[in-house]
């Protein structure tokens, strides 16, 4: 039947509002409940570990947990891999392991101060432990004069309202009693959207139509925030950034507070994503994996 | 080869009258696109009648010049539903009644059709059904109903919704035109019966799918539901509030004016056409881009089918059949009253409300023996109601059952739709019969200027 189309196209119509109102539809997306017994604070003799001591005292504080300190000796993290230091990073895997380690503080300078170590690497430890870390870590990137002034706001950088950007939630929610933002990453999106689709997992799809999708996937997640905020008279913004994230990280107005990233070993994933903000981020940085 | 007489034999009245039955067929069949097959048949009729003689080529322009305003209320209102849809007000309406029903199914259901009454006598079926049955599918999937009474139930009440005024419909805007009625006549004569059409679809669908609207089982599963209406955020289809505010204001005035159109001296045409302009200007939406969402199959279908049934009317094969009505009625307005009201409906149940009204009104206009003022009401309530009798009756019953179908794997076939449509159908007609004797005896029914 001809006519067949014209009922083709209303049903096309009829999808098309059928997606409208879900999209008007709030998916409640409780944060995890999130906590800590322990605290491990690593120092490597750099003129980060002030800060290092001081943010984990603050972070184990609000936490309720015990404090636990470690030395890796002079130079620690940032010294180049030799036969004698390999085993430094993997020996932190082995404490947090064996005494219940819920989240470490570690001293990861901010590159500038080690040109030397060359755009990619984080330093020793900090490498190893962003891939392999069970449990969240704060990366301190420089000294700090006001730990306590940095823990008073906090921003979430994401992708997507999967797990681990609820645990990372949860966590900036736990540390951080001040105002909050969420920041959405666009052209980071845009990037995992083509690699996806590079794996054969979705088809193409344009930098607007990834910004809908993401705003879809993240509205849920910052909604429940924002409902939480209000009936504990707290503020969540939430912001896209269509730009490089680096650019944003790197600018002068950027708030010198907790950055909170979901991290993954998966390296197409929100890996790079976490390494991007430890690498650029003048302030301490969450990587919750 | 030319006939020099301008009157039309027998023999040519019936070849005219199989080209029109021949164009119906094809409408009702959908064996080709309504707009071609009525475009064939107008092409056929025009070019038999200017050879024969029937009427001159020129008289094609008055045949649709008659119904013009027909052509412009399609485009105004079009232009101003996808502007004020694109606002996200009807959305923000149906979302904030769904929510108001807390959830519960039987208040669902009731809103519902309330709802479709209401978005069907200001918006006409499609865009209604279109909002609505989406509407439908969303809330069911959520409150994990089953889809078919609330489907069903806002497919028929959009059908007595389409009875309520001169611009709910085509078919009422064409006999409106024809009998010189205004919007405010088919607000006194017709809105009662409206009220009265859809408390019917509320009974006969409530009796025939009573047990897929349940009660609530606890007060939990009360809280249940009432929580998961409430996750829907009224406000997040409205892109800009203050284009939502315009839209809803242009939207009222253009209400307003189709009431008070006629003490200005204005046509329908002109207020459906400055409410499109209007929200056009000040919505800010792409021109071409809206102006494209304008159904021009329709429009055309309109053009044909004036042609059609003007050059069939010239040939005065429509005063014949007038002539035979009269010949069974009499002089008794009741008996046409009960004829023309249940005759309409049974042809619009089978083909197209349009062609059916389109040909309805050079055959009321025919009657010379009868008073036609109140046949007008008789006809427009049975194209309307006839909608109800079969799935193929009214496209707000093809929406619904394909909507069905494809979004919640739910099949309605001919033998359930004519038991809950046929039945409602029935006990319409009846009671649409009854008000019309009623209020014709009172004298409340107008009678148009023509």
């Amino acid at each position: 039947m001809n006519q067949q189309r014209d009922i083709d196209h209303a049903l096309t119509e009829i999808d098309e509002n059928i997606h409208l109102f879900e999209r008007t539809l709030k998916k409640r997306t409780d944060l995890p409940e999130v906590s800590a017994s322990r605290v491990l604070a690593l120092s490597d003799g750099s003129n980060q570990d002030e800060s290092v001591l001081r943010l984990a005292e603050l972070v184990a504080d609000r936490l309720g947990a015990e404090l636990v300190r470690r030395e890796l000796g002079p130079g620690g993290g940032e010294a180049p891999l030799t036969d004698d230091r390999d085993r430094l990073p993997f020996e932190v895997l082995e404490q947090i392991d064996e005494q219940s380690i819920g989240l470490v503080v570690l001293p990861t300078p901010f590159l500038e101060d080690y040109p030397s170590l060359g755009a990619t690497s984080l330093g020793v430890v900090a490498d190893v432990l962003l891939a392999r870390s069970p449990v969240p870590m704060i990366h301190v990137r420089q000294p700090l004069e006001d730990p306590r002034a940095v823990l008073e706001s906090g921003v979430l950088v994401c992708l997507e309202a999967d797990p681990e950007t609820r645990r990372a939630a949860a966590w900036l929610w736990r540390l951080v009693p001040g105002p909050l933002q969420v920041l959405v990453a666009l052209a980071s999106a845009e990037h995992h959207a083509i690699l996806k689709f590079s794996r054969g997992e979705e088809q193409p799809v344009t930098l607007e139509d990834i910004g809908q999708k993401l705003g879809e996937q993240i509205s849920p997640l910052l909604a429940t925030m924002q409902e939480r905020a209000r009936q504990e008279g707290r503020r969540v913004e939430g912001h896209a950034y269509p730009d490089e994230l680096r650019e944003v990280l790197v600018q002068e107005s950027f708030p010198l507070c907790l950055v909170v990233v979901p991290g993954r070993e998966d390296p197409d994933h929100t890996g790079p994503l976490a390494r991007e903000c430890v690498r650029y981020t003048r302030g301490p940085v969450l990587v919750v994996p | 080869m030319f006939v020099s007489s301008a009157s039309a034999t027998p023999l040519l009245m019936g070849v005219f009258a199989l080209v029109m039955v021949g164009t119906y067929v094809l409408i009702a069949t959908e064996k080709i696109h309504k707009t071609l097959a009525a475009a064939a048949g107008a092409l056929i009729v025009l070019v038999l009648g200017v050879w024969t003689g029937v009427f001159p080529y020129g008289d094609l322009y008055q045949f649709v010049a008659k119904d013009l305003n027909v052509l412009g209320v399609i485009i105004g209102t079009s232009v101003l539903v996808e502007v004020v849809g694109n606002s996200g007000l009807f959305h923000f309406i149906a979302i904030r009644i769904v929510k108001a029903t807390g959830g519960d199914p039987r208040r669902l259901f009731t809103a519902l059709v309330l709802l479709t009454f209401l978005f069907v006598t200001f918006l006409t079926i499609v865009p209604a059904m279109l909002v609505l049955s989406s509407l439908v599918i969303v809330v069911t999937r959520t409150l994990a109903l089953d889809a078919r009474p609330y489907m069903m139930g806002i497919a028929l009440a959009a059908n007595a919704g389409a009875c309520t005024t001169l611009a709910s419909g085509l078919p009422n805007l064409m006999i409106g035109t024809a009998a010189g009625l205004g919007y405010v006549d088919f607000l006194v004569a017709t809105l009662p019966f409206s009220f009265l059409a859809l408390g019917l679809v509320w009974v006969v669908v409530r009796l025939m799918y009573g047990k897929a609207l349940p009660e609530a089982a606890n007060s939990a599963e009360v809280e249940a539901r009432k929580q998961q209406v409430q996750d829907f955020d009224e406000w997040a289809l409205v892109k800009d509030p203050r284009v939502f505010k315009r839209a809803a204001i242009i939207l009222g005035l253009t209400v307003v004016g189709f009431m008070v159109a006629r003490p200005l001296g204005l046509g329908l045409d002109f207020i459906a056409v400055a409410g499109g302009t209007a929200a056009l200007f000040l919505s800010g939406l792409d021109v071409e881009k809206t102006f494209r969402q304008v159904n021009w199959a329709v429009v055309l279908f309109f053009v044909a089918l004036f042609t059609l049934i003007g050059a069939v009317e010239e040939t005065g094969l429509l005063e014949v059949i007038a002539g035979s009505l009269e010949t069974v009625i009499g002089s008794s307005v009741q008996l046409g009253l009960g004829l023309f009201c249940f005759a309409t409906g049974v042809l619009s149940g089978i083909v197209d409300n349009i062609p059916v009204a389109a040909t309805m009104v050079p055959v009321v206009r025919g009657l010379e023996s009868v008073d036609s003022g109140p046949l007008w009401w008789a006809v427009a309530l049975g194209a309307n109601l006839g909608g109800s009798l079969t799935p193929i009756g009214s496209i707000a019953g093809v929406i619904a059952i394909h909507t069905l179908k494809k979004e919640a794997n739910q099949r309605v076939g001919w033998g359930e739709f004519l038991k809950v449509g046929g039945t409602l159908f029935l006990v319409q007609v009846i009671a649409a019969i009854a008000y019309l004797i009623v209020m014709e005896s009172l004298g409340f029914l107008p009678e148009g200027s023509q």
